[in-house]
């Protein structure tokens, strides 16, 4: 780089914490005149759990998707510079990759767009899973148990978070727009940063700043845009929407959120250490972090999600403010659960632990006035969770049926026991998913297990196969 | 006094679906060296409010960004049957109610 004129200074643009949950297009507009060089957006996470990787729904309604993403497409094309959406959608399923594509395609007609299209599959087979668990290069999470055959067998949807090489790989092709299924968060970013020529460790720390949007600001009013910019050692993180600011606690202590450990986080390919990593406030509600490491791995290994089917769930919720009955209401529920489960045995020809499970929520103190303000005194929730959907409700209808009457210690009589709100008093939750996988991959090739469509020109409807 | 009531945030979060960490954030340095020195942070504490082996917790003392961070495995993995917190953002009430004056375990 010695002798070159000096280039335009590389900045990466966030578009917000999670596709869907919003920015101001104003912040948006600011970041690009600031100069940002790239766009990113995290649009998925593993945090609601593993109902959207086991079934494909989305978490977000179609239409607060598509409106930050075509904010966010119109806005690199208007500037001509690449879009990276990571994780698109929830949970980087097919499925939901494919919503993300059928967005792009609309966005694309509804406004006249010309724009290369790449997608990055990061759905895996099981039997992809199988073959690295038998060559021996598969290792659990902390606080997951070894994986077994029969487990890979039982999982639904299979994803892995692809590094940032796949995204090199598709923009390198000469894509306008990369879409990605599940991908470490920050390597969305760190991949634009380093197409840019930005050092790994500044580009990864930065990247982890920049996939929560405007949460590392000292006061997050709404979800918005953050805007980094590099320089040979250091990255400076700061909102282009001036009503928040960044602080050097604030960008650091961002660091700590959903980390176990702050100093050491473990990527594709290696792991970002911020031992060493100083931060320095600057005016305007500036950070400015140094020092920052990215160690590559011995072995290039990937984190691969899983989630399998559990049962089908339905539930009941009712108050209880009779306080004779809250005088005693360890012994009712006790006593209830048994007849509870003796009536599914007798009516319904089914076993608690083999056929369904049956759990009691409590909310709320049994103890004490009802307040002005509260609905009732307590709460119950309750679940049942069956082999079949028509079991899990008539299991809840005879739950509710059965605590709604049971006898009270203190009364005398025929009573009624449960305040429920709605009618019917059973919902049905569908499918219930459990994680069964999160483990850790070796691989050799970075991109191999992640297939790159593209990049093609957009035109015309969305097929899905040709995706 | 409860670590709640001296402390700027604590804050609990799943990192992954199978752990859980509390972040403890105070304002000044007086404030975090009564609370490390409270004992309420420690892991024999931490093992005891919340029911873990104490060999899985891991620990940050962070002087200099006023952070003491805990960590350990969840009771049940986030979404499992049984689970009544998908995001682990209601398990700090423990923490967060310790007595500071009173928090060395038995």
């Amino acid at each position: 780089m010695t002798g070159a004129a000096p280039l335009r200074p590389v900045r990466v643009l966030s578009a917000t914490g999670m596709l869907g949950t919003g920015f101001l297009e104003a912040s948006l507009e600011r970041g690009i005149e600031m100069g940002a060089l790239a766009i990113g957006c995290d649009a998925g996470s593993s945090d609601p759990g593993p109902y959207f990787l086991g079934s494909g729904k989305l978490s977000r309604a179609a239409k607060a998707n598509k409106r930050d993403l075509e904010l966010i497409v119109r806005a690199g094309r208007r500037a001509e510079i690449p879009v990276a959406v990571g994780s698109a959608i929830n949970a980087g399923a097919d499925a939901q990759l494919a919503e993300a594509i059928r967005l792009v395609h609309e966005i694309v007609a509804e406004h006249g767009l010309s724009l290369q299209l790449a997608v990055i599959h990061s759905e895996l087979s099981r039997e992809w899973l199988l073959a690295a668990n038998r060559e021996g290069r598969v290792r659990a999470m902390p606080g997951v148990p070894d994986l077994d055959e029969d487990t890979i067998l039982g999982t639904a949807h299979l994803v892995a978070q692809m590094g940032p090489e796949p995204y090199g790989a598709a923009f390198d092709a000469g894509a306008d727009v990369v879409l990605a299924g599940r991908s470490s968060d920050a390597a969305i970013f760190a991949a634009l940063a380093m197409r840019l020529g930005v050092a790994a460790g500044q580009a990864w720390h930065a990247g982890k700043v920049l996939e929560c949007g405007a949460a590392a600001a000292v006061q997050r009013l709404h979800p918005d845009c953050i805007l980094a910019s590099y320089d040979d050692e250091a990255f400076t993180v700061e909102l282009p929407n001036s009503n928040m600011a960044c602080s050097a606690l604030s960008v650091r202590a961002h660091g700590y959120y959903e980390n176990a450990d702050p100093f050491h986080i473990h990527e594709p390919g290696g792991m970002i250490d911020t031992t060493a990593s100083r931060y320095e406030e600057l005016p305007g509600g500036r950070v400015r972090v140094s020092g920052s490491r990215f160690v590559p791995a011995d072995r290039y290994e990937i984190r691969v999600e899983g989630s399998r089917l559990a049962g089908y769930r339905s539930i009941a919720f009712a108050g209880v403010s009779d306080p004779i009955l809250l005088d005693d209401l360890d012994n009712f529920l006790a006593t209830c659960q048994e007849q509870i489960l003796a009536k599914c045995r007798e009516s319904l020809s089914i076993e608690h632990g083999r056929d369904y499970r049956f759990i009691v929520r409590r909310y709320g103190s049994p103890a004490g006035v009802q307040e002005p303000g509260e609905t009732h005194k307590i709460g119950l929730l309750f679940e049942v969770v069956a082999i079949e959907q028509a079991l899990a409700r008539a299991a809840a209808a005879v739950a509710v049926h059965t605590a709604l009457h049971h006898p009270v210690r203190g009364w005398q009589g025929l009573v009624s026991n449960l305040a429920i709100p709605f009618s019917p008093a059973v919902f049905d939750g569908g499918p219930v998913y459990e994680w069964s996988v999160n483990h850790l991959v070796a691989i050799d090739d970075p991109i191999a297990p992640f297939r790159v469509v593209g990049p093609r020109q957009v035109t015309g409807e969305f097929i899905d196969a040709a995706w | 006094m409860r670590l709640g009531d001296i402390a700027r945030l604590v804050r609990s979060k799943n990192a992954g679906p199978f752990i859980l960490t509390i972040d403890v954030m105070v304002a000044d340095g007086a404030t975090f060296d009564r609370v490390v020195g409270s004992g309420a942070l420690d892991p024999e504490k931490i093992a005891e409010i919340y029911g873990v082996d104490p060999g899985t917790i891991v620990s940050f003392v962070l002087r200099e960004a006023l952070t003491i961070k805990v960590s350990f495995p969840r009771d049940v993995p986030s979404g499992s049957l049984g689970d009544s917190d998908v995001y682990g953002c209601q398990y700090m009430w423990r923490l967060a109610g310790v007595d500071i004056d009173d928090a060395r375990s038995a």
